[in-house]
């Protein structure tokens, strides 16, 4: 969301001096969709199964320690051993996570977990600090799909995020209803967006 | 060159899987153009702590840590201390 700035033309971003009191009203800028509305965010991975199967072979539990999590590393581990194809698309399920949410700063492999629904299906649990900035930028909802094939895997991930609330600073109590109720009305100027 | 460059190069050349011979990638060159692949800088990644005995740190699992050899000599640099 576009901030209000200091001096900016009144469009849907107002920003004013009223009484003495700021009142700053954070809202769009050149757009025209509701306040209402969810943003999604999408990420898509993909890796090569041998790539994996390599790893494994050279660093071992090391490898799969460090990168997965004991859960991820136990349901693709079968009677011969860990599956470099369910790996795989693990991995892609991870780093399609980190392109979807763009956190500032690194990732602990493990803040990514990929486990199964009670259906069966992929989904993310996130944890540490990619949790607490999935939980900053408002996400609310994540989907996940995995797909390997011809030895290669792939991951696509979504990210349902709600559109931030506006901010208002309360005027002071001295200030005119009317237009405190026409300040209120100018942020749902759609018919749909009517209280 | 200095050592570590150097065996930053040779961990490359073993794990980096790149498209391209190490010894024509510049130290500012993006490994990632180079053929450099998520999964492969984590290879890269294990194979250095391996070599230094160290662990990356989180606020080291990024992406423009792997971007260039520049890049990993300067995460080697803080974690270990500047090269001799």
């Amino acid at each position: 969301m576009q901030m209000a700035e200091t001096g900016s033309p009144m469009t849907d971003d107002q920003h004013e001096d009223w009484d003495g009191a700021e009142r700053r009203i954070e809202g769009r800028r050149g757009s025209d969709r509701p306040w209402s509305q969810s943003q999604i965010r999408v990420g898509s991975d993909m890796v090569t199964v041998d790539e994996v199967a390599e790893a494994i072979d050279r660093f071992g539990d090391r490898y799969l320690r460090r990168v997965f999590t004991p859960q991820e590393t136990q349901t693709c581990t079968g009677p011969t051993g860990p599956s470099a194809e369910r790996l795989a698309a693990r991995f892609a399920a991870k780093e399609s996570v980190v392109k979807a949410l763009r956190p500032e700063g690194g990732t602990a492999f493990h803040d990514v977990e990929v486990q199964l629904d009670l259906d069966g299906g992929p989904e993310v649990v996130l944890a540490g600090n990619l949790r607490a900035h999935a939980e900053r930028i408002g996400v609310v909802d994540t989907s996940l799909s995995l797909s390997h094939d011809n030895g290669r895997a792939s991951a696509v991930f979504v990210a349902v995020m709600n559109a931030p609330l506006p901010s208002i600073s309360i005027p002071p109590a001295s200030a005119d209803p009317l237009a405190i109720l026409g300040e209120l009305s100018s942020l749902f100027p759609h018919p749909q967006d009517s209280l | 060159m200095s050592d570590r460059v150097a065996r930053i190069r040779s961990v490359l050349a073993d794990h980096g899987r790149l498209g391209t011979e190490v010894d024509k990638v510049a130290d500012g060159d993006s490994l990632y153009e180079a053929g450099l692949t998520s999964h492969a800088s984590v290879n890269v990644m294990l194979a250095l702590e391996d070599e230094y005995d160290i662990e990356f740190p989180e606020e080291f699992l990024k992406r423009s840590t792997f971007e260039t050899i520049d890049n990993l000599r300067a995460a080697l640099d803080e974690l270990l201390g500047v090269d001799a």
